[in-house]
Parts: structure tokens; sequence; C-alpha cells
């Protein structure tokens, strides 16, 4: 796959980037993605299940995630599910993060000494 | 309260919220969506209710989305019924905003090309399930108007006075009874007009052309009613000033109860949305009318002779009476349905 056919999906917006991220590495449930979202984004996103879940439709639908059937059951007959990323969405993943980080570097670059790593969280 | 009962409280309206979204959306997510919210509550420790404000706080952007997402996909027929659905409810809002502004001729020519475009669409479109509140408000329009002139020889019988001097509780109970009779003419109405009837309860008649075929449930008929409800939503703030934010509320309560209405699949939860989002909506214009009487400076003072605190509560206590109206309307035909349900054809009663 080329950077091209990765340009429809970058920039990404924040909670769909802490979404996959959540992802990487390790195949997750809902509840488990949300808490993530919130332990990587420090706290500062915190999702709705209304969020969360429109958000994993339509990662669905573009093919960067998939969705399977666990043998854990939640409810009573009721299989748990499961979210894992695609081969497409860790190299969105991998692009997007380069993508920002060829923009941080660009800000110290211009910033050189100016630079006091004030960061968004102070 | 016991803290158990609330979290069970919680997770029930949080259920409640998840009709909201489309109909596929649910039936793939809704499962997951109710245990990860009972995890959260779990874990939160407290009632949840912080968590229902979060959902609450995010759900109008995720429901625009999601439902925008449905209806494109669903092809220019679900566009064109939404955007119908909506344009009933417009009229109340377009009411409010040439109240709540100085002057706005052109409202009243937005408000009869938006109705009029609805309907064309509705009849175009072969009266859909979407549609039938239009043809409610229409009847509650008729019987608003005539009302007074068929139940005249009654109204003949009474004693004649001045009405609007009586105290509190006989006042209203002389307006709750035109309402009574308004809603007594939409239901006599819906009974001598055999293909009425046959047009929302049996729609499914093959001898319709094809287009006018719909599938239809025995609650649909409740629904065409409701539009009468939109109609009283529309004339409540008649002489007011300042109402628009009542107006919308109560619109939005109304809108919510149809839109849920068409996504549920029985016809008891069908029903419940209906009576909820109607009781909300009167609700909130009772609550507006007893806060809004003080601030109307138009009326100088004039309050019928009556104090203004019983003018407050008579403002008020109306709309809880529209309200109980409006419930009867709507529960007649479910009691009592044989009347109600679609006449044989012609060739059947003929006993061929």
């Amino acid at each position: 796959m080329t950077e091209s056919d990765l340009s429809p999906f970058i920039p990404l917006r924040e909670p769909t980037f802490f979404i996959l991220l959540s992802l990487v590495g390790s195949e997750k449930h809902g509840y488990s993605i949300l808490k993530s979202v919130e332990s990587l984004s420090g706290g500062r996103l915190r999702m709705s299940t209304g969020t969360l879940y429109e958000a994993l439709a339509r990662l669905l639908d573009q093919g960067l995630i998939e969705r399977q059937e666990t043998p854990e059951v939640t409810h009573p007959g009721k299989p748990r599910k499961v979210y894992r990323l695609t081969i497409t969405g860790q190299r969105v993943i991998e692009a997007e993060a380069n993508r920002l980080n060829a923009l941080a570097a660009a800000a110290r670059r211009q910033m050189g000494a100016e630079w006091t790593g004030s960061s968004f969280n102070d | 309260m016991d803290r158990q009962f609330v979290q069970r409280l919680i997770r029930r309206l949080y259920s409640m919220l998840i009709w909201l979204y489309p109909p596929q959306f649910r039936a793939k997510f809704a499962e997951e969506q109710r245990a990860v919210f009972a995890l959260a509550q779990g874990e939160d420790g407290g009632s949840g209710s912080v968590l229902l404000l979060r959902e609450l706080a995010q759900l109008p952007g995720v429901l625009l989305r999601l439902h925008w997402a449905a209806l494109r996909s669903g092809g220019w027929k679900n566009l064109l019924g939404a955007v119908a659905l909506i344009g009933i409810f417009v009229p109340p809002l377009l009411e409010g905003v040439s109240r709540t502004l100085p002057s706005h001729p052109w409202v009243y020519n937005l408000l009869m090309i938006l109705l009029l475009a609805g309907m064309l669409a509705v009849a175009l479109l072969g009266l859909p399930r979407w549609g039938l509140p239009y043809a409610g408000f229409v009847l509650a329009v008729i019987s608003f108007y005539s009302a007074f002139l068929v139940f005249s020889p009654v109204m003949l019988l009474l004693p004649r006075r001045d009405y609007s001097a009586l105290p509190l509780i006989p006042r209203l109970a002389y307006g709750g009874m035109w309402t009574g009779a308004q809603m007594t003419l939409i239901l006599a109405i819906i009974l001598l007009l055999p293909g009425l009837r046959r047009l929302v309860v049996g729609a499914t008649d093959e001898r319709f052309p094809k287009l006018w075929q719909h599938a239809r449930r025995p609650t649909d008929l409740s629904f065409m009613l409701y539009g009468a409800a939109i109609f009283y939503v529309y004339m409540a703030f008649d002489e007011y000033t300042l109402n628009f934010w009542f107006s919308l509320a109560a619109v939005a309560c109304l809108l919510i109860g149809a839109w849920v209405y068409l996504q549920v699949n029985t016809q008891r939860k069908g029903m419940a949305a209906l009576l909820a989002a109607l009781t909300l909506a009167f609700v909130v214009l009772a609550v507006g009318k007893y806060q809004l009487v003080p601030l109307q400076t138009t009326w100088n003072g004039w309050f019928d002779g009556h104090p203004l605190g019983v003018e407050r509560w008579f403002e008020a206590l109306t709309e809880v009476v529209n309200l109980f109206w409006l419930w009867v309307a709507l529960l007649v035909p479910q009691v009592w349905r044989r009347p109600f349900a679609s006449p044989p054809p012609p060739n059947h009663a003929a006993g061929g």
C-alpha cells in the first residue's frame, strides 16, 4: 500500500488517533478501549460510549479495524466482541504519527532557542 | 434513596437513550454499549450520573452524524422522509420566532410553503408512516375551527354567562370541555370516513396503487393523532411573547417521540415513546406559561379580572387539561380497537 492510498484517512481526528493507538499490539473490547484512550490522552479525552461506538463503526467501515467474537461472555449467551487493528489501520496510525512527528520537528527547528517545552496539559 | 435503585434507574435511562440511535447501528452495537456503560458505572463507584451526563452532552453531535450517515445510505426517499417529518414540527417554531422578533410577515408565508411542501411530499410518497402526523395536524385544524359550529346546539343548553370570569376550576372545566369536543370531533371524523381509516390502518390493501401500500401497525392511528399535539403546541403561546425557548423545547420533545416511535420495533415501546414525549412537551408548555404570564407586558395587566397568581395557574393547568385530552385521543383507538380497525372491502361487506 502506497502513501497516497493512506491519504484519505490522514489527518486523523484526535479521538480516532487515540482509538487506533490503543489497539496497537493488542486486541481490546469496548470498555478497554475507552479506558486506554483516557489513559493515553493523559485523562484529557473522556469519551461517551456513543462517541466511542460511532468512531468504531466508522473505522470498521473504513477497514482500519476488525471486530471478532471471543469465547468470553459478558451477559448470559452474549459473546464479548473485541476489536483489532487491520494492516491498513496499522499503516494509518504509523503514517499519522510520522506526520505529527514531522510537524513537531519543524516547530522545534523553527523555534530553536525559544523552545520552552510547554505542553498542552500544563 | 437506595444507591442500587438509582444505578438501575440510570442504566434504564441509558437504555432509553439507545432508542435514539439509527436501527442498523442499534442492532449492531446496542448490546455492547449497554455492557460498556454498566462496566463503567461499576468501576466509577458512584451512581453513574456523571457518565450519563457525559453521554447526554456528546449525544446530539453523535446522533446527528449517525442519522445523517444512515439517511445518506438509504437514498433520497429516506432523506425526503426525514425532512418532511421534521417539517411538520416547524410551524410551532416559526410561531415562536414570529412572536420573539419584532415583525416578520414572511414567517407565515414560509410556514404555509413548508406545510404545503410537506403535505405534497407525503401525498407523492403515498402517506408513508412518517407522514401520518400531517394528517393528524390537518384534522386538528379542522376540528379546532369547526367544533364551535358542530357543538353549538349543545352549548345553547348551557346558561348564558361570562365563562372567562368563573373561578379557576369551573373555568378550567369549561376550557377543557372545548378541547374534549375537538378531540371527539377528530375521532368522529376518523370513524365516519372509512377511506381515511383504510389509508391509515389498512394501507396494505391490494386495491390501493402500489405506491400507497405500506406496512402498518395498529398504533399508527395514534401516531396520526399525535400530529394534533403539534397543532396544540403551535397554538399554545397564542398572544404570548418571549416563548421561543419553551416552544423549541416542547417541539424537540415531540420530534424525539415521533422519531423513537418510527425506530422501535414493538408497538408497546412505540406507544410509550409517544405518550412520554407528549407528557414532557405539555409539562414544558405548562411550566413555560406559568413563568411567562407575569412577563406579558402587552397584556397590560388584563387577566379577565383575575389576580396574577390565579391567571398563572389557569394558563399552566390548561395545558395539563389539553394533555389529558390528547392522552385520551391517542389511547381510544388502542383500547377500543374494533370501530377504529380498517373497514372490510365493499364486496366483503356485501357478503361476497
